[in-house]
């Protein structure tokens, strides 16, 4: 080993003991969150999903500004928040609404306000765009999110459509492709393996009957049942929810709900 | 099915192996970030709740599966891009949240040199030089070949040499450095 590479290991050792201390496992979300709406205390269902997609799955299913989730702390970490900062107005990320836009013209440059808590330096360079049919001084999209002007407690009118459910309508099986963010599910009394009947929420950004021309993906709620090919293979869902990779899922309109009859991994 | 209550031998192995080796995933993974708090935690956090799923069953080596499921989850992470990962942090961090990032007080030289390498070379750097692993197992990891490993090494170095010009005395890495090192997994 060369003296650079034995300086280089000194190095990752001194620099190793900067890393922060554990404090533990957390498989909920963290108490200080808001808990997620898919949440059901009571039932004997057990969300097994990642912390972060638990996480993830708040935002989509609440629907709520990440301003306000950061409502509760102290005014000293208020500007911390998820915040940009475009054409003078400051902007709060809404994370992932039910229906994702596709963005429209590009309208500039934004930034990133420095956090008062002295870690985030700001001022990071963000390129916004307007969201069709919308004006840049409600809301605008930035780094692949909705971003909207002010702290408002509601969402603005023209983005009403962002948070309505995709419905299914076609009794006939047809496929969409998308990325699994949480699943809801029982476990096995004798091994780990989910238990259909289980709810996946699905963020889909591919299915002829979805409606992907306005939107550039959905999210689905789709429900697992006992007949569903691969319902049972928690490695495909431990895989495909630790790396986000796409699955191809066969799905159904029954009773209103779209019901998957198999899913695997999108080639 | 089973209640939650009944999964709790299953949690309580995973929180034993947590207690066991937590620490040591988080530092494996602050460096693999390049020294970013927040994401190594969330990566930590995934790979165990992760495990909680999957159990402990059949790993003969639990904290090395642990080490490749980080990688794994952080090369994906890549790939998704960086904001829902900002939000994730701010709002699963609580009182602390902020952007991903180093802390300013760890801003040494190695972690800003370690952020100029691609994901697969710091990982290759970090497995080699932190965790000290021989190429086939670095290989295993990251999904490739030994001969991948040394290149990915191989170009990282330079690259590293050239940040850290300035705090390290001079000493040449060259191919037969790497080549002399990854001799001892042959």
């Amino acid at each position: 080993m060369s003296d650079f590479e034995s300086r280089l290991r000194t190095q990752l050792a001194e620099a190793s003991t900067r890393a922060p201390t554990f404090t533990g496992q957390h498989t909920q979300h963290s108490p200080a969150a808001p808990a997620p709406e898919v949440s059901r205390p009571t039932s004997r269902r057990m969300a097994w999903a990642l912390a972060v997609t638990a996480t993830v799955l708040a935002l989509v299913g609440g629907g709520t500004f990440l301003a306000t989730m950061s409502g509760d702390t102290d005014s000293s970490q208020a500007s911390c928040a998820a915040e940009i900062v475009f054409d003078g107005r400051t902007y709060a990320g809404y994370g992932d609404p039910l229906r994702m836009p596709r963005p429209g013209q590009r309208v500039g440059t934004g930034s990133t306000p420095p956090c008062a808590d002295g870690q985030r330096a700001g001022n990071e360079a963000v390129e916004v765009w307007s969201l069709p049919g919308v004006e840049p001084d409600v809301a605008v999209m930035a780094q692949g999110v909705v971003w909207i002007e002010g702290r408002a407690s509601a969402l603005p009118e023209e983005l009403d459509e962002l948070t309505e459910p995709v419905k299914c309508t076609a009794a006939d099986e047809s496929t969409i492709t998308g990325r699994v963010v949480s699943v809801e599910a029982s476990v096995g009394e004798e091994e780990l393996r989910p238990q259909p009947p289980y709810e996946a929420t699905v963020k889909a950004d591919g299915g002829a009957t979805l409606p992907l021309s306005q939107y550039s993906s959905v999210t689905v709620q789709l429900v697992v049942t006992s007949q569903t090919q691969g319902g049972r293979d928690a490695e495909l869902l431990d895989a495909a929810l630790r790396s986000g990779d796409h699955l191809d899922i066969s799905v159904r309109c029954v009773t209103g709900r779209f019901e998957a009859t198999s899913w695997r991994l999108a080639p | 099915m089973r209640q939650i209550e009944e999964r709790r031998p299953v949690e309580g192995a995973v929180e034993g192996f947590a207690a066991a080796h937590g620490q040591s995933l988080l530092t494996f993974a602050y460096l693999l970030t390049g020294g970013d708090r927040a994401q190594a935690e969330d990566l930590v956090q995934s790979v165990l709740a992760a495990l909680v799923l999957r159990g402990l069953d059949g790993l003969r080596q639990p904290h090395a599966y642990a080490r490749r499921s980080i990688v794994n989850e952080y090369t994906s992470q890549g790939r998704r891009g960086s904001i829902h990962r900002r939000m994730l942090a701010r709002w699963s961090g609580g009182a602390r949240g902020h952007l991903p990032g180093p802390e300013p007080e760890d801003r040494l030289a190695v972690l800003d040199a370690l952020r100029d390498l691609t994901e697969k070379e710091r990982s290759a750097v970090v497995l080699r030089y932190f965790e000290d692993l021989p190429d086939a197992e670095i290989a295993d990891i990251l999904g490739c070949s030994r001969s991948t490993v040394r290149s990915l090494v191989h170009r990282a170095l330079p690259k590293l040499r050239v940040r850290l010009g300035s705090t390290y005395s001079t000493g040449a890495t060259t191919p037969t450095d790497v080549t002399e090192r990854s001799g001892r997994d042959e």
